[in-house]
């Protein structure tokens, strides 16, 4: 039957292969969107006599699996991603090759707090990413909505309805900011305002790109963006702007040799290009605006008045942040975002809603009982679906079905217990609701 | 001639072996697969392991439930609008002109979250209506919930339902009008006659909606709805892998569903009588010019409605600057540009994954259309059903079943695993377009006189020039139909492409459009590749009809086509 299978296959390779790789071909598997990678491809190819660049384009949440999938020689040449997590798990799997006696000595290692390349020179530091708040200027004016500063702002009551946000399982750069805030605030803290937020959003998103879009045609207000998809928007000309929020996370963006390359030669000279003058100037693009590591391209005419500052953002960067941690439960923090939020997300705004009424009526006629049940139903809604010493949250070999059936049983007591802790917190609403409309 | 008759027995069992190894290889076994993967545990015994955790989980049975509300009340709140309507140009005589009638159809090929973008982008807050009625209340269809998913998936299969219901009343309608003149009420032949005479088709039209709609992966991501089946089963492969048993049980659930759905509507179609030819002899009185106003009217709303739905999407893909104005600012022509320039390579795509999904349907529909017309009479009928019944098999089961058996099988000459390139997409558009294949196939080998042959081998033709002088050119316009809407099935078949395409280079057209809808610079480029796409689709169809004029009657022979499961001759 497989040999049937194998059959078939040789007969559809007979057909012009799609992707026709001739040898001087430097293959980057990447996850960034298609203005980066052509305004790439069309200087590399310019400048190189060798060799000409493609690029395999995929969602970062699946790139690790991409690459060891594919047997050695048969992988793409360079990895090029902005998900320091992704680096930590290809470099633990020996998925990449050391880049010793490499790269622009102009790059410092260290910017700020913040270490640009890999200790071990597995990878390097090609550009920064700095995670924040987008808005649209016109949808919050009129409006009268004010401009928030942090993500706890994002939780008040008068950004309900008005958030958009995407999947932490569908999106690299919702996972890295959930995973920031639950780094940053502490786990139970952290899972609190993430389910607030949550709960203030007007719909979750299947994917990244479609937050800033939503938010760059006005659809909705603001959300999490990662800062280079605000900032093309705001430079093409659209009404939108950009904040890093308190406690702002900036990562750098890497790049990196693949261990079992096609070609390992035509890798070096791509991520050399990346790195020299000319490729961190590209950054500076309206359609890309991407922070260069480079700190002499900053001096360049190329930018905008109001680009953000390097040494600025890098100040005010987090150095809690431990991509280790992060990788160890990523698959977890996807599944419980989905189960407590994804999933149950009109219950979630639904609740959220009437928290935020009773939380108003308590503001011009306060009770202390009514404001007891309004906290104890906070504290039910927006608890950690798990506690942080879970076991499940350990690192262990997944993707076996009975680890898998295990977790699908957890799940399963999850949604359970979700649907209790909202009843019960529905109950405690009505009476709060209740006894201060009894008071006169 | 009886050593013909064995010389040619002798080398049927080609065509049958080859057609058995395919629906072993790319149906039976990963279908049989994931039915023990969902019902057996690691050891491969028959365990409830994952069937209690699935009963146990209210989330999957509030996901099972609301798809089949939400799949029923789209089919329902089709039917609603589509039967006074049907009504409407029943009673007046109207026949919709040919190339209306062919649009009806246009729902199969076009994916229904085009109108669910159009609709954001029309009623969202950001513009057009939206901010105009800002005051009347929310209308961005994302925050409507399930009866948002409902009312698009409606709209968007009413076109089929009303053509399934006007086709199958038509014929009669000059009878009604002959009994009406001797005085029988209209409210009478209304319940009398129209009703069961159109039950069949609307049986049709409502059943292929329930099923795409069932199995309708991006319309409810696009709205932000994952409390339905196909959405979570595409979460958790996508989290967990193929491997996961309960995907499988999703699955398996939703073919259960659509089988059931499938043989209840097939029931109603099958008793029906269709005659889709109008009834000749008598006098033809001319329609009244009040009347056939009426009718003209009634086509001209429902043409103006759907413009005004894809209004949103025609304005994306023309605007240059829009934001949270009832109107873009700037409009650019650069969209197109940008969309013809980037995307060459999935168009190119689905001309490679779609044209061999074809021609391979075209091949194995005329082996099965040959088996089913060799067979024993009371074969023939259980054949014809059963291939029919491929319909209720949905893109999202048949990915899972696919990602599950062909896991860890390596191509051997390139090294790459199997699933980690395109090749399966074809194989699953091809066993999703085989009921139609199979039917247009028969009727292209109705076409084909037998006297013809015969003829030419008793002059002593060669079987080589009996192929090509007199079969093929008989047959050229059947399998041309066959492989246009093989070819047109393939190309929206986005609930089996999202969980198969390999990579982002891989994707065909209608997951580029997906995936364009929602870059960070707007939805542009993403409409325009939708509007070139349903360009093409409906220059398609048109040219279709011109070309085929003379001598057949392509709307009768496509009419046939499109109904599986009733007979076609």
């Amino acid at each position: 039957m497989r040999s049937l299978a194998c059959l078939f296959c040789a007969l559809a390779l007979a057909l012009p292969p799609l992707g026709g790789r001739a040898a001087e071909v430097v293959l980057v598997a990447s996850s960034f969107p298609k203005e980066i990678l052509t305004a790439y491809k069309k200087a590399f190819d310019e400048q190189s006599a060798e060799y000409h660049v493609e690029f395999v384009n995929f969602p970062g949440t699946n790139a690790i699996s991409y690459v060891r999938d594919r047997a050695p020689g048969s992988r793409p040449d360079v990895f090029w991603g902005s998900s320091p997590d992704t680096f930590s798990a290809l470099k633990r799997l020996r998925l990449l090759q050391p880049l010793d006696g490499f790269g622009n000595a102009e790059i410092p290692p260290v910017i700020g707090k913040l270490s640009i390349d890999d200790p071990e020179h597995f990878h390097r530091g090609q550009a920064l990413s700095g995670y924040g708040i987008m808005w649209n200027k016109r949808y919050l004016d009129v409006r009268g909505i004010p401009v928030p500063a942090a993500w706890s702002d994002l939780a008040r009551p008068e950004y309900f309805g008005h958030i958009v946000m995407s999947s932490a399982s569908r999106s690299s750069t919702t996972h890295l900011i959930v995973e920031s805030i639950l780094q940053g605030a502490g786990w139970d803290a952290g899972w609190a305002l993430i389910l607030q937020i949550a709960g203030n959003c007007a719909t979750i998103t299947e994917r990244s790109f479609d937050v800033p879009n939503s938010i760059t045609r006005g659809r909705f207000g603001l959300g999490p963006v990662v800062d280079f998809l605000a900032l093309s928007g705001k430079y093409s000309g659209f009404p939108v702007d950009f904040a890093y929020a308190w406690p702002s996370v900036i990562t750098p963006v890497g790049i990196g040799l693949i261990n079992g390359a096609r070609n390992p030669e035509g890798g070096k000279a791509f991520i050399a290009f990346t790195l020299s003058e000319a490729g961190q100037r590209l950054l500076l693009r309206p359609e890309i605006s991407r922070l260069p590591v480079l700190p002499k391209v900053y001096e360049t005419a190329d930018r905008p008045a109001d680009y953000p500052d390097l040494f600025d953002i890098t100040r005010s960067y987090l150095p809690a942040y431990a991509p280790e941690v992060s990788e160890s439960r990523y698959q977890m923090v996807g599944a419980l975002f989905d189960q407590s939020v994804t999933f149950r997300h009109s219950e979630l705004v639904a609740i959220t809603k009437t928290i935020h009424e009773v939380a108003k009526r308590l503001q011009s006629q306060p009770d202390a009982d009514a404001a007891a049940l309004l906290d104890k139903a906070r504290a039910l809604v927006y608890r950690a679906p798990i506690a942080e010493n879970d076991d499940l949250l350990a690192r262990k070999p997944l993707k076996t079905r009975e680890r898998i059936a295990a977790i699908a049983a957890r799940e399963a007591e999850w949604a359970r217990q979700t649907d209790r802790n909202l009843a019960a917190a529905r109950s405690w609403l009505a009476q709060a609701n209740d006894r201060l409309a009894r008071r006169p | 001639m009886n050593q013909r008759h064995r010389q040619t027995a002798g080398k049927a069992w080609i065509p049958l072996a080859f057609l058995a190894a395919y629906l072993l290889a790319f149906f039976v076994l990963p279908v049989g697969k994931m039915l023990i993967a969902g019902f057996a545990n690691e050891e491969h015994q028959l365990a409830s392991g994952s069937i209690a955790i699935f009963l146990d989980n209210s989330l999957y049975i509030e996901s099972l439930l609301n798809s089949v509300m939400v799949a029923l009340g789209a089919s329902v709140l089709a039917a609603l609008a589509a039967v006074p309507i049907a009504v409407t140009l029943w009673r007046f005589r109207l026949q919709p002109p040919l190339i209306l009638e062919l649009f009806g159809f246009l729902p199969l090929f076009v994916p229904p979250f085009m109108l669910s973008l159009s609709l954001q982008s029309l009623l969202g807050r950001g513009g057009a209506l939206g901010m105009l009625l800002q005051t009347v209340g929310d209308l961005d269809p994302a925050l409507w919930g399930l009866p948002g998913m409902m009312v698009i998936e409606a709209i968007h299969y009413f076109p089929l339902v009303l053509m399934t219901l006007v086709l199958n009343t038509s014929a009669f309608a000059q009878q009604a009008h002959e009994a009406a003149r001797l005085g029988n009420s209209w409210s009478r032949l209304i319940t009398r006659v129209f009703l069961p005479l159109g039950f069949p088709g609307l049986a049709f039209g409502m059943a292929i909606t329930f099923l795409k709609t069932l199995d309708d992966l991006a319309t409810p991501l696009s709205l932000g709805i994952t409390n339905l089946i196909a959405p979570q089963a595409f979460f958790r492969v996508s989290t967990y892998g193929s491997q996961d048993p309960l995907s499988s049980l999703m699955a398996v659930a939703m073919i259960v569903i659509s089988i059931v759905v499938w043989i209840v509507s097939a029931g109603f179609v099958r008793h029906g009588a269709i005659d889709w030819n109008p009834a000749s002899g008598g006098r033809t009185p001319a329609i009244p010019p009040a009347h056939r106003r009426i009718g003209m009217l009634c086509l001209a709303g429902i043409s103006a409605f759907y413009i005004t739905c894809y209004s949103g999407m025609i304005l994306d893909s023309l605007a240059g600057i829009w934001s949270h104005t009832p109107l873009p600012e700037s409009y650019v022509l650069s969209h197109y540009a940008s969309a013809l320039e980037s995307e060459t390579g999935s168009f190119i795509n689905t001309l490679v994954y779609c044209g061999l999904a074809a021609i391979l349907d075209v091949v194995i529909g005329l082996a099965m259309a040959r088996a089913i017309e060799h067979s024993p009479p009371r074969w023939n009928k259980a054949l014809t059903w059963g291939a029919a019944a491929f319909l209720s098999v949905p893109g999202v089961a048949l990915a899972i079943a696919y990602l599950q058996f062909f896991q860890g099988t390596q191509l051997p000459l390139l090294g790459q695993p199997l699933d980690a390139t395109w090749f399966l997409l074809p194989m699953a558009f091809s066993v999703r377009g085989l009921p139609f294949a199979m039917r247009a196939c028969t009727f292209a080998l109705q076409s084909l006189p037998a006297p013809y042959v015969e003829a030419a081998s008793l002059s002593g033709a060669s079987r080589l020039s009996i192929g090509l002088r007199v079969i093929l050119p008989m047959m050229a316009f059947g399998l041309t139909v066959a492989f246009l809407i093989c070819f047109g099935i393939a190309a929206v078949d986005l609930s089996s492409a999202m969980l198969l395409v390999p990579s982002e280079t891989d994707a065909p057209v209608s997951y580029s459009i997906y995936l364009h809808m929602q870059t960070s610079t707007g939805r542009g480029t993403g409409s325009a590749l939708a509007i070139l796409t349903i360009g093409f689709v409906a220059l398609a169809m048109s040219a279709f009809v011109l070309a085929a004029r003379r001598g057949l009657n392509p709307a009768s022979s496509f009419r046939r086509i499109m109904f599986p499961g009733t007979p076609t001759r």
